[in-house]
């Protein structure tokens, strides 16, 4: 019988220490994201205990702060509608969105903290302060971008392509954080959805902007493409599906560099079915597409889903057929060509610094993708500031800077097109990238260009002058 | 001898610095300052020293750092108990009071444990009637009918028929293990186990189904027995997952407790933020929410102990849990008597299946289901049955020096 016992006594030390394994897991991998729950009472409970931490920009400019008056707190925020989607709202009410939804736990402060502080506070009375969050973002450049966007519909994201930090993330049209509850029924009404951060909720055609993508697979796996010339008659027929060019244009013979600055879809899809759906599909992987990003906010996956037939081969390789993508992903695409064939993971949260200004947590730069190689990336890039100097991109020029970019018009079945830019600049040695969007704008060259040219201008000769 | 009193003194000292350290930040908690919980936790220290001493004393020869691990897990327990609920904790005073003198009175009878046994017939009997006078004269509390008020006072019939049971097992067990036997026997457990189901008493009768199979086991040391038990655990579990809407709720709860945080889901949701709210540490006692856990007092208080005093108060608990546990089953394996050896066996069993289903329900480890935590929730039938099947133990094993 002693050997029963000692079996029932391993038993039960084998079922304690699997409950002591299990509490140990929980402890150190699933309370940080158990905490964060919404459902969470304790999270108001701290909110009414502790200071919340500040929202700052890259150049230390408050976008959100709670302003302590008497017994009164107060969130109060600043750059009115340009920075609502962004750094979103804390309502007891209506929850919380954007930043404050997600970095919700730093701006409590609510990590473990060393017990001894937490007893010095205690003990002295001293009010606890939550951390504050500090942004890549550029509180100026987000307004201008804002601004440009001049009420439409659509988005723009600015990024710097050697790091990876987001210099300014606009969704238009925006709302003010500061009235949330008091206009809480009409925001959440309004068929403009201005709730939506669209430069990573929206998922939209990419149009023509797409191309970088098929032109990268064709200068790396076309021999002899630079010397080719392809004859546009402005439509091509893809077993029986007709599909123009723009305006039904008839671009005549031209090579590929000026096929990318005329924006040629009877070129494009004639390279697209070289290159095969394998290909293809490859390729548009290896520039983030059909994966999650992990990224400081949540961003919605961009796809291209692999062609099945050649008729949707010919649309995928102008950016058609059903594929879908972020302002976030395109101003990626453009980030590999002006970062040497290198997209940088990009981020948007900088730190997060204590109450007393040291840096708890400081975000370092490191490579996302590498879709393509330096030399063909100098190839798209040399492409891309000719669109901008004598192809569809005109609008885009800025005198004595040369910029690169790509326009893109975005058919929508019964709409107006959707206007689209992404480009770079100075093109020799890129501090920034922008994607634009209008949504239903009309041409990409008219509409999103000059909101990029107003963009690159704020923050370029700024740059200059330092 | 010695020896083994230092190490005695050692621990009666740290328990008394740690109730002191608890039960003065009670009372310096208020304001004005309420010397009450201090007077508490003095009386609580009384209650064990005189317990210990009497023990002592009388040369009740047995384990004694049974009593005194079980003593900190009531002590902490008593904390807890006052600072949700300081009504509960006077009346959780008498219950520890009371059981304290249950647990003297059982190590005493048992000395005598030759005598008791012959009765094991009316002990099997008196337990399946306390089940039955249950179902038709109970009163149903918290979703479970299995509380009967007499006087106005209420207590679980349940909770005694553990004492009961485990006397039975043992003294069938000791001389009868043909599969014929067993067989008669496992009618025996079933019978109880159904009468438990039909109070809606789900953990209870889990923990009885368990020891059941543990007895069978340490008796016959055939492997199939507990096999063929599993298998039969699992069927039931599967027919009653698709008959019972109230089990399925309980499982669906543990699979995704998300679905429905404000209903089915809400007890385990709670008690999770609680439990991480805590963290390693701990809020401090009185710092915590104890106001979001529903029946914080009883099913839940681990969560709030966790929540106050930190995971790491709350892993050192179940280690305390363990070492009462694997004490029982070495002194079981230094025994010389089957009786002892099968009855040492499955207290020790019974209680540790009851510990881990609780605290694995509150942490999600496992389906939640309602059964108190053995000396630490309040509940004056779960106290006083604890320390009886505890004054067993002490009485049957054997002292550490005599070894």
């Amino acid at each position: 019988m002693k050997k029963n016992i000692r079996n029932v006594l391993i038993a039960v030390v084998l079922m304690f220490s699997s409950l002591i394994g299990y509490l140990l897991y929980f402890e150190f991998f699933m309370r940080d994201t158990l905490l964060a729950s919404d459902y969470n009472r304790r999270l108001w409970e701290e909110e009414n205990r502790v200071v919340r931490g500040s929202i700052i920009d890259r150049n230390g400019t408050v976008l959100a702060e709670t302003v302590v008056d008497g017994d009164q707190k107060k969130r109060v925020y600043y750059g009115d509608a340009s920075v609502g989607p962004l750094v979103g709202y804390n309502s007891r009410q209506y929850g919380r969105s954007g930043i404050e939804a997600a970095y919700n736990k730093e701006l409590l402060g609510m990590e473990t903290k060393n017990p001894f502080i937490l007893f010095r506070q205690n003990i002295l009375g001293i009010k606890d302060r939550g951390y504050d969050v500090i942004l890549t973002i550029d509180s100026g450049l987000q307004k201008t971008a804002y601004e440009a966007l001049g009420g439409r519909r659509g988005a723009v994201v600015a990024l710097n392509p050697r790091t990876g930090e987001i210099l300014a993330m606009a969704s238009s049209p925006g709302f003010n954080p500061n009235n949330i509850e008091r206009d809480w029924e009409k925001i959440k009404a309004d068929k403009e959805s201005p709730l939506i951060n669209r430069a990573i909720q929206g998922l939209y055609p990419p149009g023509s902007v797409f191309k970088i993508i098929p032109l990268s697979a064709a200068l790396e796996n076309i021999e002899g493409l630079d010397e080719r010339t392809f004859n546009c008659t402005g439509a091509t027929d893809v077993d029986g599906l007709i599909i123009k060019d723009y305006n039904g244009t008839a671009h005549g013979e031209i090579d590929i560099e000026r096929a990318v600055e005329l924006s040629c879809n009877s070129t494009f899809i004639n390279l697209g079915l070289e290159i095969g759906a394998q290909g293809m599909g490859a390729y548009a992987d290896s520039f983030g597409f059909n994966r999650n990003l992990d990224f400081d906010l949540p961003v919605k996956m961009s796809l291209f889903p692999n062609p099945t037939s050649k008729r949707e081969l010919a649309l995928s390789s102008i950016g058609q057929a059903d594929i879908l993508a972020t302002p976030l992903q395109m101003a990626m695409v453009a980030s590999a060509v002006a970062n040497d064939g290198t997209i940088m993971h990009p981020y948007i949260v900088k730190g997060i610094a204590d109450s007393e200004g040291r840096i708890r947590y400081s975000r370092q730069d490191e490579a996302y993708l590498s879709p393509i190689s330096g030399a063909t990336a100098d190839k798209i890039k040399e492409m891309m500031i000719g669109v901008v100097n004598r192809g569809t991109g005109t609008a885009a020029r800025i005198s004595g800077i040369d910029v690169a970019g790509k326009t893109g018009t975005a058919e929508v079945q019964g709409k107006k097109s959707h206007a689209w830019f992404i480009g770079f600049a100075p093109a020799d040695d890129p501090k920034i990238v922008v994607a634009v969007i209008v949504e239903n704008g009309g041409s990409g060259g008219q509409v999103a260009a000059p909101i990029a040219r107003q963009v690159l201008n704020k923050y370029l000769p700024r740059l200059f002058r330092d | 001898m010695v020896k083994a009193s230092r190490y005695y003194r050692a621990m009666l000292l740290s328990l008394y610095l740690f109730l002191i350290i608890c039960f003065s930040l009670l009372s310096l908690s208020n304001t004005p300052i309420n010397p009450k919980p201090l007077y508490m936790g003095l009386g609580f220290m009384a209650i064990i020293t005189i317990g210990f001493i009497t023990m002592r004393i009388f040369a009740l020869n047995g384990d004694a750092m049974l009593f005194l691990l079980s003593n900190f897990l009531c002590g902490i327990g008593l904390v807890m108990i006052y600072r949700v609920n300081e009504g509960l904790a006077y009346r959780q005073f008498i219950w520890i009071t009371g059981g304290v003198a249950a647990f003297i009175v059982f190590t005493f009878l048992f000395k005598y444990y030759g005598h008791l046994i012959k009765y094991y017939w009316y002990f099997g009997i008196a337990s399946l009637l306390l089940l039955a006078v249950t179902i038709i004269f109970g009163k149903e509390i918290g979703g479970s009918t299995n509380w009967i008020i007499i006087a106005g006072y209420s207590f679980q019939p349940s909770e005694f028929v553990k004492i009961l049971f485990c006397l039975t097992s043992a003294s069938f067990l000791r001389e009868r293990r043909e599969p014929k036997d067993i067989l008669y026997y496992s009618g025996f457990v079933v019978a109880i186990v159904l009468l438990l189901f039909i109070q809606k008493d789900l953990g209870t009768a889990i923990i009885f189904f368990l020891t059941g199979i543990v007895f069978v086991y340490t008796a016959t040391g055939k492997l199939r027995y507990p096999l063929i038990g599993l298998t039969m655990f699992a069927v039931g579990a599967v027919i009653s997952y698709l008959v019972f809407s109230h089990v399925r709720v309980r499982f669906e709860a543990w699979l995704n407790p998300w679905m429905d945080v404000p209903g089915k889901g809400y007890q385990i949701v709670q008690s999770l933020f609680a439990i991480g709210a805590g963290g390693l540490f701990g809020s401090g006692l009185g710092l915590g929410h104890p106001e979001y856990i529903p029946a914080v007092s009883t099913d839940l208080i681990f969560s709030i102990m966790v929540e106050e005093f930190g995971l790491l108060v709350g892993l050192a608990v179940i280690v305390i849990y363990l070492l009462i546990f694997v004490r029982a089953y070495l002194s079981a394996m230094a025994s010389d008597d089957s009786l002892k050896e099968l009855l040492l066996t499955g207290i020790a069993s019974m209680l540790a299946f009851q510990t881990f289903i609780i605290i694995g329900g509150v942490t999600k480890f496992i389906p939640l289901t309602g059964v108190t935590l053995p000396f630490i929730s309040y509940g004056g039938s779960s106290i006083v049955t604890t320390f009886c099947l505890l004054g067993i133990m002490n009485s049957l094993s054997i002292e550490e020096v005599e070894r």
